[in-house]
């Protein structure tokens, strides 16, 4: 048994990020000085996460007219799909607030000759974000949070249908960690790696999203038994070529055009792209022409980057260096002048995302940030349904999600639940399952490799699920193409990998341990996007989801898709939700 | 990319464990070789190429390389990290130079007239 | 932070205004805006006059910190300093910024270069006005448990100093008995008395003060922690008899079949394996040797009639923690029979001065009779042999400093009971310092021979005496003489392991190697000028003969030295300097480098694993500061943050093209130096702009990397000389910190030549007027710096 290390919180925040550390600060002053705030870190949380190379620009704030109106974009932006329209206006609401507070904690900001924010295009503003993750940390420093770095998250304690703690194992000290909270804020980010990354072998890992965000809080939730929402709607990115940096700064910034192989502006060409409004069309129809630039044979495609701004071009180099600092290299290595020749791009790996331009997480109350399990909330890349936040919105979901937490808190009198020893029990060997049975295991045989005659390690399963998803699920070689024959064979395989195979996973350090644990929860988000997909029978997001037997939208589908996972079965049950329109308007046009 | 360590220009950190690099790296991914008290990479291939080591590394022991089947040799770049500013120097394969400052930090201390 | 600060610049009778054109620095000072209360040009700031219109401005302007741009620092000190006292301000809300010596004087003959230094100087020093803020005072607990290791003359005097000042004391002592060598001296020089009174008052007044926990028997096996926080394994062994118990009725010893050498008598003489206490053993109480019994005996046990006697006992292990410890842990005498001429083991008459001692002494086997224990004769004629072993490359480099006027002092036991008795003190060099030349004079009058010679060997004579050949060097002349009696001058060598296991666990041998802080000879002497008493480990000091080799008077004197070391730190609260350091935990990342460069090993991991200093024993000499990947070792008064804010000032060309360099210059040697070449009125280039640092060790390297943001030129970091810093290793510190720089700038392909390190002593104006010229020079023809033209996100 591992040594075990208690810890009681009346604000329990899993995951140190973006969301997290402001929801720190929030909490405290909601809740005052006496209020215990801890939070649980996987890394560092200075340096963590999809900060931790920095950001060049805050993609949500209010430059010009009102927060209705960023809420119409949104949902122009993704085609008028369904999205929680309240979600995203109460973010637009304080955005502007938020990006002060930050500008007060040591953030450097760009600013015009007239005192205002630079912005880039309508939403964005310009900073010089390099420590954008250890300003954002500094606030919850400056709340007096109890911080736990290092310690893995793998399971939610539930309890009568209430969230009452979490348990976790130390990455460095290989400690049992058991958490209570009277409220408890997920907020440990997306999922990456559950497609086939472009790059293969040692460069895997350059793709656009952090590579270690696994989509724990989506495998947590679910396994909560929390509602969830829109796995369907996951991001595919359009980014550069190779290093997958992201292309706001060139497209936005410097008003860089998509062109294909015969220079032609496509999207101010065809009529379907002008009809979504050209450059600017929706990410999902961006997404789509490029596919479809490709698919006939006009490609490569680029950013014209010499069509842009010239009097930006100067800086584009620096303020990738605020952000994506690989790509001023490889730019380098590659005798590439992005003043002189346009800059290649190409579709990479899909992501489930919340906060960005796509919609995953888990269902809320009203604008409270809580799930349907009691006392769990989400932010970040956690909350479902509501795209667009980034980073400024995350910011500011989480100092709403702590409010509603240090509300519920004094209103309901929360109190710590008990938890028995016997769940602490089961929860530490599932924990630590993975790194005992290597023990075990490798007594049974080693070959000469070193792998174990009956065991799999943790990149095997990781290899096989991503095969799996890249052939069956709509991955980069395939064009995102889905129908429901893939499908099928895809719920086949990631049902058999996680009903099945899980048991002869092996690692042998806590590092290794992590990396399992980052497979068991990608498994599970799997789950979720196969039955989500399978449930939208329709195609609404073009370019994200193509499926190929059901290519039309389909009104009946003009509606959120949830579903709960039944434990006894190991079954999503998927189901439709009402959209409810909140700001007026014409979905498919942005009001400003 | 992945860091890249000079063993002639890691101290370990002096510490006894846990380098700077193995405290800051988000990806879990840098440690130190007990054996040579060097900081090195456990998996380079699981390098997201934050930086985060590369920028904290007082000893400038790290250098990011890019790998070679996305780069050719031997560009470099090189952050040098002030306390509120940062420098990267961007060297490309042919030797040409380019120098790039930025802020990173405010403390609210230059308002003073040139 | 200070918001309303006042910039005074004085032209100090001309001396200043003579190069500087004070009224032209109205209009720089008016570009100061931010948190500037008051700006005044004056003509001679230390009249009344001056001085008045300070006052009046810091009371009617409520200025809380004063920039006096003028003389140097240490000019006028506390007419300033009480000035800014008087009308409530803090001394460290002074800020003295030097014009005089520092910019007027050695760049008179450029008036507009110098102006334009003076301006940015100003600038720089106001940058630094607007961080700082009034100290506050700090009070930590002192550390209230101390260890004494060794229960000697040194031992004892510490452990009574410290227990009476109210310290709780852990005596540990590896005899059974207390008092250690000087417990079996006959006699004690210069007086002639006797040993045993002085080590048994110390004992009593010990006992008094109810706060020494004796530990005898025992001995230190491990040690562990850091300074205030140490911890030690104690190891001690069983006497095999029961305290209780035993009525000291002595069957046991008579029931023993077996002999061990008389420790108290070093090895003259035998007692059984089981004996009764030796003098000077606290407990009383008889003890078993067990190592000298028989497999299976139980003969002792079985005699025992109070069934005191237990065979199964076990060493007791122990760890105590304390902040504080005084290794008095004593010598031995040097194992002479190593000298193998001398025939010492072969030839039982060929004794060892502490030998000697026990014979003499009438508690000793003899009763005080000089009997040969070979021969069993009476002593007649007896020869002295001086620097057995000592002084001797083969065998101790050292002088042991005591021998020659101990044996002139057993020269005089034999003489004074037989003056008939022939006594020759063979020699090298006799070594009587101070007034002990008295005792040289008296043997020399009572007719001991003294002959300059380094005897070639002892040898059996077929009289039944001893041999000796040797050459009177002085002569020239081979003497042979035939004795009763060899007495060797044994010279002492550190007992125990202490140091062994300071050097393995806490401190590291070749730093304290690198920076003299070791004798050649292997003690911890310490820094014997700066910082005696003291090695690299804080709160571990050295007395007595486990210091180097000493009488015992110095031993007592050193003993007070090493405990005056600990109630510094012992006090129940301590009013430490408030410029120790001070970690922020907000900001720090836990690498330990501070705890691996602070030269004093005095930075600990709390229970949270931040690394922590023990503000008693921190010098303040911000070698961490430097250290710090994160700067976030943030002492009260002069860190990064005040630093980085001068660097960024803006400072500007002091003439279009000119290199702008900063010289960082460590305040104990090298600035000195700089503020010397000023008041010689040696030239330098104005482009240095000088800030005086604690030790050039505090200098964090973001500060340069900064600066090369900033688009400055050049850094010139100067420092002491290697081995002369006065925190040990500051100095080296900084140059590899540079080194390594300097190699980044390389790769970044940017002339190294631009950070520059300069050892400098503290006369040596010259050679910093020099090397600054060159510096400049070089840098003019490098041309100015590439990120001057860096694209500026």
């Amino acid at each position: 048994m591992a040594d075990r290390v208690y810890i009681d919180a009346d604000v329990l925040i899993l995951g140190g990020g973006t969301s997290g550390c402001i929801a720190a600060w929030e909490a405290r002053q909601a809740g005052g000085d006496d209020l215990k705030i801890v939070i649980m870190e996987k890394a560092f949380i200075r340096h963590s996460g999809c900060l931790s190379a920095g950001m060049n620009a805050l993609n949500m704030y209010i430059n010009q007219g009102t927060p209705e109106d960023y809420v119409a974009y949104v949902r122009y932006d993704i085609c008028g799909a369904p999205i929680r329209e309240d979600i995203i206006l109460s973010v637009a609401l304080e955005v502007n607030d938020t990006v002060k507070l930050m500008e007060s904690a040591g953030l450097p900001m760009k600013m015009k000759e007239d005192g205002r924010y630079l912005n880039r295009g309508k939403w964005n503003i310009e900073v010089n974000g390099s420590l954008l993750k250890p300003i954002t940390a500094s606030k919850a420093f400056d709340a007096g949070a109890e911080i736990y770095n290092r310690v893995y998250i793998t399971e939610l304690i539930i309890k009568d249908g209430s969230c009452v703690g979490a348990v976790g194992f130390g990455v460095r000290d290989g400690k049992f960690y058991i958490c209570r909270g009277k409220v408890t804020l997920l907020c440990t980010g997306g999922a990456a790696g559950l497609w086939r990354p472009n790059n293969r072998r040692d460069a895997h890992h350059r793709i656009w999203y952090f590579p270690f965000n696994c989509g724990s809080a989506y495998a947590m939730c679910k396994r909560a038994g929390a509602e969830m929402t829109s796995f369907e709607m996951r991001l595919v990115p359009i980014r550069t070529k190779d290093t997958f940096s992201p292309t706001g700064t060139m497209s936005i910034g410097m008003g860089a055009p998509m062109v294909n192989a015969l220079g032609e502006v496509f999207m101010e060409k065809d009529p379907y792209y002008v009809s979504w409004g050209g450059h600017t069309a929706p990410t999902p129809i961006r997404m789509l022409a490029f596919q479809r630039e490709t698919l006939a044979h006009r490609g490569p495609i680029y950013l014209d980057t010499t069509k842009g701004d010239p009097a930006k071009v100067t800086g584009l180099k620096g303020q990738y260096l605020d952000m994506s600092p690989c790509i001023v290299l490889y730019w380098g290595c590659n005798d590439i002048d992005p003043s002189k020749e346009p800059i290649e791009i190409d579709g990479g790996d899909p992501y489930l995302v919340g906060a960005h331009a796509g919609m995953s997480g888990a269902w809320t109350k009203g604008i409270t940030r809580e799930t349907t399990v009691q006392r769990l909330y989400v932010s970040g890349d956690a909350l479902g349904a509501a795209p667009s936040r980034f980073i400024s919105g995350s910011w500011t979901c989480g100092r709403i999600a702590a409010r509603h937490m240090v509300k519920a808190l004094k209103e309901n009198s929360y109190q710590f639940v008990d938890i028995e020893e016997g769940v602490c029990d089961t929860l530490e060997e599932r924990t630590f399952g993975p790194l005992k049975r290597y023990q075990e295991k490798s007594a049974e045989g080693v070959w000469s490799d070193g792998t174990l005659m009956t065991g799999i390690t943790h990149k095997d399963l990781e290899s096989r699920m991503q095969k799996i998803m890249e052939e069956y699920c709509g991955g980069r070689t395939h064009w995102y193409f889905v129908n429901e024959t893939y499908l099928d064979i895809a719920r086949k395989h990631i049902k058999r990998m996680r009903q099945d195979q899980l048991q002869y996973l092996c690692v042998r350090d806590l590092h290794e341990l992590q990396l399992a644990w980052d497979v068991i929860n990608r498994l599970d988000v799997c789950q979720l996007v196969i039955e989500h997909m399978s449930f939208r029978k329709e195609t609404r997001f073009p370019g994200y989801v193509n499926r190929t037997d059901y290519p039309e939208p389909d009104p009946e589908f003009d509606c959120f898709v949830n579903s709960v996972w039944e434990q006894e079965t190991d079954e999503v049950r998927c189901f439709k939700v009402p959209y409810e329109q909140v700001v007026p308007g014409d979905r498919k046009k942005q009001s400003i | 990319m992945p860091p890249k360590v000079d063993p002639t220009k890691c101290d370990g950190c002096r510490g006894e464990s846990e380098p700077l690099c193995e405290q800051v790296c988000p990806g879990n991914l840098m440690t130190l070789d007990k054996d040579t008290m060097k900081a090195i990479i456990r998996d380079k291939s699981d390098c997201w190429d934050c930086m985060t080591c590369t920028k904290a590394c007082p000893r400038q022991a790290i250098q990011t390389v890019l790998q070679y089947q996305l780069a050719y040799f031997p560009g470099k770049l090189i952050p040098l990290v002030g306390t509120n500013s940062v420098t990267w120097t961007s060297i490309d394969c042919h030797g040409r130079v380019e120098r790039f400052v930025m802020k990173t930090l405010v403390s609210g201390d230059d308002e003073d007239e040139d | 932070m200070a918001n309303s600060i006042g910039i005074f610049v004085c032209g100090c009778r001309g001396l200043v205004s003579g190069s500087i054109d004070l009224p032209r620095m109205e209009a720089e000072l008016a570009k100061l805006k931010k948190s500037v209360g008051a700006r005044v040009l004056h003509p001679w700031l230390c009249s009344d006059g001056g001085r008045e219109t300070i006052r009046e401005s810091i009371v009617k302007k409520s200025l809380d910190c004063i920039i006096l741009a003028g003389c140097p620092g240490n000019v006028h000190g506390e007419l300033f300093g009480g000035l800014v006292n008087g009308a409530g301000l803090a001394a460290e809300m002074l800020l003295r910024l030097d014009i005089r010596e520092g910019c007027a004087f050695p760049h008179r003959d450029s008036p507009d270069h110098s102006f334009r230094k003076a301006a940015n100087l100003i600038r720089m020093w106001t940058a630094r006005a607007r961080l700082m803020e009034p100290f506050a005072e700090i009070r930590l607990s002192g550390h209230r448990d101390a260890v004494v290791a060794g229960g000697g003359l040194a031992g004892l005097t510490a452990a009574l100093d410290l227990a009476e000042a109210g310290i709780r004391v852990t005596l540990i002592e590896k005899e059974s008995f207390i008092g250690g060598n000087v417990a079996r001296l006959n006699k004690v020089f210069p007086r002639m008395c006797d040993a045993g009174c002085g080590l048994t008052y110390l004992y009593n007044r010990i006992k008094d003060t109810g706060r020494v926990r004796l530990l005898t028997l025992s001995e230190i096996t491990s040690l562990g922690g850091r300074a205030g926080r140490y911890e030690a394994g104690v190891v001690t062994r069983p006497r095999y008899i029961k305290e209780g118990l035993c009525s000291g009725c002595g069957r046991c010893v008579k029931a023993c079949p077996v002999e061990a050498p008389d420790r108290f008598n070093y090895g003259l003489g035998s007692h059984r394996a089981v004996q009764a206490p030796y003098p000077m053993d606290p407990a009383g109480v008889y003890l078993i040797n067990r190592e000298y019994c028989p497999e299976g005996c139980e003969a002792c046990s079985r005699a025992c009639p109070a069934g005191a006697i237990d065979l199964t006992q076990k060493a007791l292990e122990t760890r105590i923690n304390f902040g504080t410890m005084v290794v008095a842990s004593g010598w031995s005498p040097y194992p002479v029979e190593r000298v193998e001429r001398f025939g010492c083991g072969v030839y039982p008459d060929v004794l060892t001065n502490m030998q000697m001692e026990r014979l003499a002494s009438e508690s000793g086997p003899t009763g005080g009779r000089i009997i040969c224990p070979g021969s069993g004769r009476e002593a007649r004629r007896v020869v002295f042999i001086q620097c057995a072993g000592s002084r001797d490359v083969w065998h101790q480099s050292w002088c042991s400093s005591v021998c020659c006027t101990a044996s002139i002092k057993q020269a005089l036991y034999l003489k004074e009971r037989d003056p008939g008795c022939r006594v020759y003190i063979f020699y090298n060099d006799i070594r009587t310092p101070g007034d002990y030349e008295d005792l040289y004079v008296r043997a020399q009058e009572a007719g001991v021979v003294f002959i300059r010679t380094n005897p070639a060997g002892v040898s059996a004579d077929p009289s039944g005496g001893l041999r000796i050949t040797a050459e009177d060097t002085l002569t020239g002349r081979v003497i042979e003489t035939v004795a009763d009696l060899v007495v060797l001058a044994a010279g002492m060598t550190p007992a125990g392991d202490m140091m062994k296991i300071i050097e393995k666990e806490v401190v590291d041998r070749e730093l304290l190697e690198k920076y003299g802080l070791i004798g050649s000879s292997g003690y911890h002497t310490g820094h014997r000028q700066c910082f005696p008493m003291e090695t690299a480990a804080q709160g571990i000091y050295f007395a007595g003969c486990a210091q180097g080799p000493m009488d015992m008077g110095r031993t007592a004197s050193s003993a007070l030295a090493a405990s005056g070391r600990v109630l510094k730190a012992a006090a129940v609260e301590v009013a430490v300097s408030p410029h120790i350091a001070v970690v922020d935990k907000k900001e720090c990342d836990k690498c330990k480098r501070c705890l691996e460069e602070c030269p004093y090993g005095v930075f600990h991991l709390d229970g949270e694993g931040f690394p922590v200093p023990d503000g008693l024993f921190c010098r303040g000499c911000h070698v961490c500061v430097g250290s710090c990947p994160r700067q976030c070792i943030v002492p009260q008064g002069f860190g990064v943050k005040q630093q980085a804010a001068m660097v960024s000032a803006r400072i500007k060309e002091t003439a279009p093209r000119e290199p702008v360099v900063i010289a960082f210059m460590c305040e104990n040697d090298a600035y000195p130096a700089a503020l010397e070449a000023g008041r010689r009125g040696l030239e330098y280039p104005p482009n240095i702009h000088i800030i005086p640092v604690r030790c050039i060790g505090s200098v964090n390297m973001a500060l340069i990397k900064e600066g090369i943001s900033a688009g400055l030129d050049g850094f010139l970091l100067a420092g002491c000389r290697s081995g002369e810093c006065h925190y040990i290793s500051g100095s080296d510190r900084a140059r590899e910190r540079l080194d390594n720089l300097r190699d980044t700038l390389r790769d970044m392909m940017i002339e190294p030549e631009r950070v520059e390190f300069l050892s400098l002593g503290i006369g040596e104006a010259r050679i910093f007027a020099r090397e600054a010229g060159e510096l400049v020079k070089r840098l003019r023809e490098i041309g100015p710096s590439p990120f001057k033209t860096a694209i500026v996100i």
